[in-house]
């Protein structure tokens, strides 16, 4: 879980400040010039920073489109991670799937 | 043109604080149990549970960037959310709510520790400070920069009277005070953006009909006319633009006004402890109602004021050979860039309406401030006291109760001063922001930026079967 906090953070920051770490990335020289579709390849892989056409010339990516990626990543990720990481045995009353199942949190029920 | 803020306006203005304290003292009578202090006892009225939700949701931003936004995208950012709301409506309370209220915890991630681990918990805790402190620093901080320009008044007491006005009477009438003075605030915002409307119709003898035609016209003009340098360009959305760099469309906007709510119904303490402190399942839908619907006719008004303040001013702009546009406008905001759209609606206030009715404006504007700033001190009061007492339980303890006899009220008022004084100090920090930045554009790139998170985390938790350590 922690882990796809993470990405979705990191998404929410590289979108939203696209154009400025595009800039700082050119002005390292680490990432001269690359292909015009990085940008969406950026938009769903979610992530890291430098992907970027950003580097110059290219207007900021639309605020509309930060908070959709980044919850886009985060619940790809969970479902993705979800085959590496082990589950809790007893989920009863804690999912939408077992909301019916006894769980002493309820008041009901407790 | 008419004066600044005359001395009858200063006097609405103060009577306005003083009203709010005296209702934070008000409150404070009623105050013995954890539960009085962070949920009215579980005994508060749906209807006005359901304004205080709306009224903490709409910030002061919102009140200052939509009338603004008329002036970059026309309607489309309005219709754009009315689009999002039939399905987060749906969402959130098939979903949402029912789900969430069969808990009655005091803080909501209580629950990332019972479905994840503590560590999640922790996180969650800490996403929403963040979030939070951010949230309402910005907030004071716009309103107070907006009220510091307008007024003419030094910024540094602006955010000193916002923050520490609603601080007190938060830290002495806890969730009680936060929910009641939210209500007064609601009628503030309603009848500050009415009054303009009027006012403006009144002026011009014009409505609806011109406002709409005179918002078209200067969306069709404006992209090709010659605008002095550092102007942004309106620019009229599409219906849908796959390319993210096109600003805003109305698909888009509606993707991510559904995504954001969704979110903030989902993970954020803010709006859920609103539906803890109501007594039931059917009084906290009933709240969700009223507070989307009261959501509704605020944005609706607010498009009204953007558009009667484009006709106002454009109704008086020369287009001169050249092609520029030349718009009288009041006090800075002559350039027109797109921070000083924000600026439109509560300089019209201040320069043009009669004195008492400019000061019922900035008013609204503070109301508008005051019910974010009041709730997000409350709510991370809330989670930080029971995170507090959360580590004073027994491990045994925690997994077998979810709640605490024991009244911390004490403790819980000095964490609410503390988070006050935070706030303000975090507020007057922000003024190193980027001044390109107009709100709209703002929000997703600060405090929106862990909204999707923090609800995306709770998302995960009702609807995965993953991710949690075998126990």
């Amino acid at each position: 879980m922690i882990i796809g906090i993470i990405l979705s953070l990191a998404t929410s920051i590289s979108l939203g400040y696209f154009t400025e770490i595009g800039h700082w990335l050119q002005s390292k020289s680490w990432l001269p010039g690359i292909g015009y579709t990085s940008p969406n390849i950026a938009l769903l892989g979610g992530t890291v920073t430098g992907t970027a056409r950003a580097l110059t010339q290219v207007p900021g990516i639309s605020f509309a489109w930060i908070m959709p990626c980044s919850l886009t990543v985060l619940m790809v990720s969970a479902w993705l991670l979800s085959f590496v990481f082990p589950n809790r045995k007893d989920l009863a009353g804690l999912t939408w799937q077992t909301r019916k199942q006894p769980c002493h949190l309820v008041a009901d029920e407790a | 043109m008419l004066a600044v803020l005359q001395n009858v306006d200063y006097a609405v203005l103060i009577g306005y604080m003083a009203a709010m304290l005296a209702m934070g003292v008000w409150f404070s009578r009623y105050q013995e149990s954890d539960d009085d202090y962070f949920l009215g006892g579980r005994k508060m009225p749906w209807f006005a549970v359901g304004l205080s939700v709306i009224a903490s949701l709409l910030s002061s931003l919102t009140y200052l960037s939509e009338p603004g936004e008329v002036w970059n995208s026309g309607v489309t950012q309005f219709f754009g959310k009315m689009l999002a709301i039939p399905l987060e409506m749906a969402f959130v309370i098939i979903f949402i709510v029912p789900f969430m209220m069969r808990f009655r915890f005091t803080s909501a991630y209580e629950y990332l520790e019972y479905r994840f681990s503590r560590n999640v918990r922790t996180l969650g805790v800490i996403l929403f400070v963040a979030m939070a402190v951010l949230w309402m620093g910005f907030v004071v901080f716009l309103s107070s920069r907006a009220l510091a320009e307008v007024m003419r008044v030094n910024l540094l007491v602006v955010i000193l009277s916002v923050g520490i006005v609603s601080t007190i009477y938060t830290y002495m009438g806890g969730l009680k005070a936060v929910v009641w003075t939210d209500v007064i605030q609601v009628l503030f915002l309603l009848g500050g953006g009415l009054f303009a409307i009027g006012y403006v119709a009144w002026t011009t003898g014009t409505w609806l009909p011109q406002w709409y035609e005179a918002a078209g016209q200067w969306l069709q003009l404006a992209p090709a006319a010659n605008l002095a340098a550092g102007q942004s360009r309106p620019e009229p959305a599409a219906f849908f633009d796959s390319s993210p760099f096109v600003r805003s469309t109305i698909i888009t906007v509606a993707i991510s006004m559904s995504v954001w709510h969704i979110c903030t119904h989902a993970g954020n303490q803010m709006t859920l402890q609103r539906y803890f402190s109501t007594k039931d399942l059917k009084a906290a839908r009933r709240s969700f109602i009223t507070g989307s619907l009261a959501g509704v006719v605020l944005n609706l008004m607010l498009l009204v004021v953007g558009m009667a303040m484009l006709y106002f001013y454009f109704s008086q702009a020369t287009i001169t050979a050249n092609g520029t546009i030349d718009i009288p406008l009041d006090g800075n905001l002559d350039e027109l860039k797109r921070r000083d759209r924000d600026l439109i609606f509560a300089t019209f206030a201040t320069e043009r309406l009669p004195a008492g009715l400019g000061g019922a404006i900035m008013a609204a504007l503070l109301a508008a401030a005051m019910s974010s700033i009041d709730s997000g001190i409350n709510s991370i009061a809330t989670v930080i006291s029971v995170e507090i007492k959360r580590h004073q339980q027994t491990e045994d303890a925690i997994l077998h109760t979810h709640t605490a006899a024991q009244s911390h009220v004490k403790e819980a008022r000095w964490i609410t001063l503390a988070c006050g004084l935070f706030i303000t100090v975090a507020a007057y920090s922000l003024s190193f922001l980027p001044e390109k930045w107009g709100a709209v554009d703002a929000m997703p790139r600060t405090f929106n930026a862990i909204t999707p998170a923090m609800g995306g985390l709770f998302l995960v938790a009702c609807s995965c079967r993953v991710w949690a350590p075998s126990p």
